[in-house]
């Protein structure tokens, strides 16, 4: 740790003032894949944590999960709490643990009065009608992992033994899209050196209605392999298409996000804007960790110990990591500080802000992308509410 | 970039103007862009799910009478 990072953990007390509260819990109830995509930041970027836990969440861990995030929200008069099932992959925990999961999230539910939003994301690979039916009784949101054309799909997302994943993944697609009982959407990790608009096309092709496209996970010390400024072509296109040439465009949430902080707005997520990190996780073992994807940063990083079945959730937020996260802001560099798009990109996703020898007061390890894709995209909306703003110059006051 | 957001939309925020003297233009708008400021119009304290700043209701339709 750096010494400001040192400075920022001493003088945070949040005894008498609570920090920003987490809303959003990721639940990891399976710690192992069924694929072994070359990105995957729990087991292909250098943290090895996974090895030393439960492949699967207990039962036990689950309810003393389910007690503690309930009796923190009552502590916190918080109304709704947002669970997020998460792995590894999810369904490899099998129907009975999760339809035992979802009851017991009600009961818990009933009894305490905290609303519990569930949703899972999974690589789709084991998704058939029967898991649809059940989340479907439950009203839990499914996210499927898809990276595009099969080409593509299949560079990355493979199985153990090599095999390509599309082919179950598209036909796990389509199953959602033609069950109009659940909400659904994809989750894409971006390859720019893929077609922005066919890929985009490909979903709208199959039916997709929401679609995140990501970042892959890469920082300073592991920094992209392509060269820069590749990443903020490659969503240029994607934005110019996605805005201007589908008659019926899916949401992207990256692009709603920038451009309601273009406009002023807020983001609604922690890629974008200068948003405090309040996820906490919730890993197999039972223990209360920081955002997942810092894991990246180092081996062991988001480890805490802190366990479920003893300590409340509250007890985070001395982590430092988890501090870190909440206080991101202040860590920004000078260079950012400076930036006419700092309160828009506010240092890019935490994850791709960090090195070794300075922390997270850097730039993303995208800076030059960010900052070309958000250019662009001002551009974009500025010219086409240029007409908007002239005739609300010429009605007389 | 000297003209980011969100000083932006500044000229809209002190015209005395009515929503409908606009709503030809707001009609013609990019649908998604349409759609993100509506989002905004209508949810402006909603502070979880979609959280989207006060301000920019203010600065653009909150001014703009809707009479």
């Amino acid at each position: 740790m750096t010494g400001a990072v040192k400075n920022l953990a001493r003088k945070t007390r949040w005894v008498d003032t609570p920090p920003p509260l987490a809303t959003a819990f990721v639940v990891k109830i399976a710690e192992r894949c069924n694929l072994n995509c070359s990105y995957c930041y729990m087991y292909n970027k250098g943290d090895l944590s996974y090895l030393r836990r439960p492949k699967f969440m207990s039962a036990e861990v689950a309810g003393a999960m389910l007690t503690r995030i309930a009796a923190y929200a009552q502590r916190r008069r918080l109304k709704k709490i947002a669970l997020a099932l998460h792995g590894g992959e999810p369904l490899l925990i099998g129907r009975q643990w999760v339809q035992w999961f979802l009851l017991e999230a009600q009961r818990v539910a009933e009894l305490s009065g905290i609303a519990f939003k569930i949703g899972i994301q999974t690589n789709g690979v084991l998704l058939d009608p029967e898991w649809v039916r059940l989340f479907s009784e439950y009203k839990v949101g499914i996210g499927v992992s898809c990276d595009g054309p099969e080409e593509w799909h299949d560079l990355e997302r493979r199985d153990f033994a090599e095999h390509g994943s599309y082919k179950q993944v598209k036909a796990a697609i389509e199953l959602l899209a033609a069950s109009k009982a659940v909400e659904w959407a994809v989750l894409t990790v971006v390859n720019p050196q893929a077609s922005a608009p066919s890929v985009l096309k490909h979903f709208v092709d199959l039916g997709v209605r929401q679609v995140d496209f990501l970042w892959p996970e890469y920082n300073h010390d592991s920094p992209p392999p392509w060269p820069s400024g590749t990443m903020g072509r490659y969503f240029c296109e994607l934005f110019d298409y996605w805005y201007s040439e589908l008659p019926k465009p899916p949401r992207i949430r990256w692009f709603e996000n920038a451009m309601l902080l273009l406009l002023g707005g807020r983001s609604a997520c922690d890629v974008l804007g200068p948003n405090p990190i309040t996820d906490i996780m919730v890993e197999s073992d039972g223990t209360w960790e920081p955002l997942d994807t810092l894991r990246i940063c180092r081996n062991g990083m988001t480890r805490t110990g802190l366990d479920v079945r003893t300590r409340d959730v509250e007890e985070i937020w001395s982590v430092p990591l988890y501090q870190i996260g909440l206080r991101n802001q202040e860590l920004l560099s000078d260079t950012c500080r400076s930036c006419s798009f700092g309160q828009v990109c506010a240092g890019g996703y935490l994850p791709h802000r960090y090195r070794h020898d300075t922390g997270f007061s850097n730039p993303s390890v995208y800076c030059a992308d960010l900052l070309a894709v958000l250019s662009h995209i001002h551009r974009r909306i500025s010219a086409d509410l240029e007409p908007l703003r002239a005739a609300a110059a010429s009605v007389p006051a | 970039m000297a003209d980011v957001p969100p000083y932006h939309y500044s000229v809209c925020l002190n015209l005395d103007c009515t929503r409908s003297d606009l709503q030809p233009y707001l009609n013609q708008l990019n649908p998604i862009l349409a759609n993100i400021m509506s989002i905004i119009q209508t949810n402006p304290d909603d502070s979880g799910e979609g959280a989207l700043s006060p301000n920019f209701s203010k600065i653009l339709f909150s001014k703009i009478k809707t009479s």
